[in-house]
């Protein structure tokens, strides 16, 4: 590849860690500036340029006015690239989606909420096609460089679609069951180095299921371990309350399921 | 800016509403901490602490000393980090005239390494108490689940001092 590609990030509905954790793999990794040319930053660039080939884009899509700057985005980028939970899966912006969104918007808002456009939160590819996304709230680091450095190979970024347990298994973690807690692991991608039962929490599910999860036998599994059906419910939909709508696995918040 | 005047100023709020308030009705306490850390990327201890401390109110518990104390050396780390992304990342290039960090990495290498290095330490605090600092774990508000005297904890806090210096 002759000139450096020309890279821009955008962010729609999230917390703006994604590309803090883009910035900060530059700690190790301060190479990554003479690889590619990123023309669009908006966190720590002021400079706007809109002649870029690929688009990595942070957050979901929470309001119809972002739909046209999707587009205009697809229609510009070869390449867009979901990154973080929010644009892969929705991430906790879809927590929402299960309550009645005229009462969430007034609940906050009150006899403002009309100043605040709004409706239910979605991943991107909900709205525009994508070619590729890397998962998890945030980020890893280590994950971003490995799928950069595959792209300027002209491969597409390998994401692993095992489940967490085998990577928390290689780290040789006491398994967090074993200590009385619950976790996600059995059915979500792998490829965060385990970091929540490294750490001591559950997993929460931010990187999403793996292709094909043993739904079944999670549930039972949860509720072996004490878990309410209120509980379980609660744990299935903090990332992956759009998964679980769009599969017909759970509700709305008014107790009514369609599982 | 013109001559020292003022001649155009843009106020740009791109953020959507979130809705954390209400999103947080109805779920496991346990949760909130962890959910509300997702309130901004750059600030999350602080959203993720002050959620813990709400929630410890609430149910009327007190953390330990110990405790309070890592929560305080957790912040430390944090508004260090924050501190020198503002000062070398954001504000360094209007003063030493490009127009971001990055041509700056070409123009002036030293200030951008010792800063990405600043920030590697300020972060590495961070990791050795809650795991990261966006977003941090162990901490849920029912206990730490674990304290920073793991091998691997104190290997990466002699790593971090070292190569600070």
């Amino acid at each position: 590849m002759s000139a450096k590609p020309k890279v821009a990030f955008f962010e729609f509905t999230s917390c703006e860690g994604c590309q803090l954790t883009v910035v900060d793999s530059l700690q190790d990794h301060p190479e990554l500036l003479d690889a590619i040319e990123i023309v669009n930053f908006r966190e720590a660039i002021s400079r706007r340029d809109h002649d870029y080939q690929i688009a990595f884009i942070e957050g979901s899509c929470s309001r119809p006015s972002d739909e046209a700057t999707l587009k205009a985005i697809r229609a510009q980028a070869g390449m867009v690239i979901e990154l973080g939970a929010c644009a892969h899966l929705g991430g906790i912006n879809t927590i929402r989606n299960r309550q009645n969104l005229d009462d969430v918007r007034h609940y906050v808002y009150g006899d403002k909420a009309d100043w605040y456009e709004t409706y239910p939160a979605r991943p991107i590819h909900a709205v525009i096609d994508v070619d590729a996304a890397i998962p998890g709230c945030p980020i890893d680091r280590d994950e971003f460089i490995m799928a950069v450095t595959q792209l300027l190979q002209g491969r597409m970024p390998q994401i692993p679609d095992h489940p967490l347990c085998i990577e928390c298994k290689l780290k040789e973690n006491v398994c967090v069951y074993q200590r009385g807690m619950t976790c996600l692991g059995p059915i979500i991608r792998a490829g965060c180095d385990a970091i929540c039962p490294t750490y001591g929490d559950g997993c929460e599910g931010c990187r999403g299921m793996i292709s094909n999860p043993n739904f079944d036998s999670l549930r039972e599994v949860l509720a072996e371990h004490g878990m309410s059906e209120d509980a379980i419910k609660a744990k299935l939909t903090m990332f992956l309350t759009y998964q679980m709508m769009d599969r017909g696995g759970i509700g709305d918040d008014n107790g009514a399921t369609n599982a | 800016m013109q001559n020292g005047e003022l001649k155009q100023c843009e106020l740009q709020i791109v953020e959507t509403p979130r809705f954390f308030e209400a999103m947080l009705r109805g779920r496991p306490y346990g949760e909130a901490s962890h959910i509300t850390s997702r309130i901004c990327g750059i600030c999350a201890v602080g959203h993720a602490t002050a959620s813990l401390r709400a929630t410890e109110k609430a149910l009327g518990v007190a953390p330990s000393e110990q405790t309070v104390l890592l929560r305080k050396l957790n912040f430390h780390g944090e508004i260090l980090d924050s501190h020198i992304l503002h000062t070398y990342m954001l504000v360094a290039p209007d003063f030493l005239g490009v127009d971001s960090v990055i041509p700056l990495a070409k123009s002036a290498p030293e200030v951008v390494l010792r800063a990405l290095r600043m920030k590697k330490l300020a972060g590495d605090i961070c990791k050795v108490i809650c795991g990261r600092h966006t977003h941090p774990h162990r901490d849920d508000g029912r206990r730490l689940h674990a304290l920073p005297v793991e091998r691997r904890d104190r290997r990466a806090a002699r790593t971090a001092c070292r190569d600070a210096r």
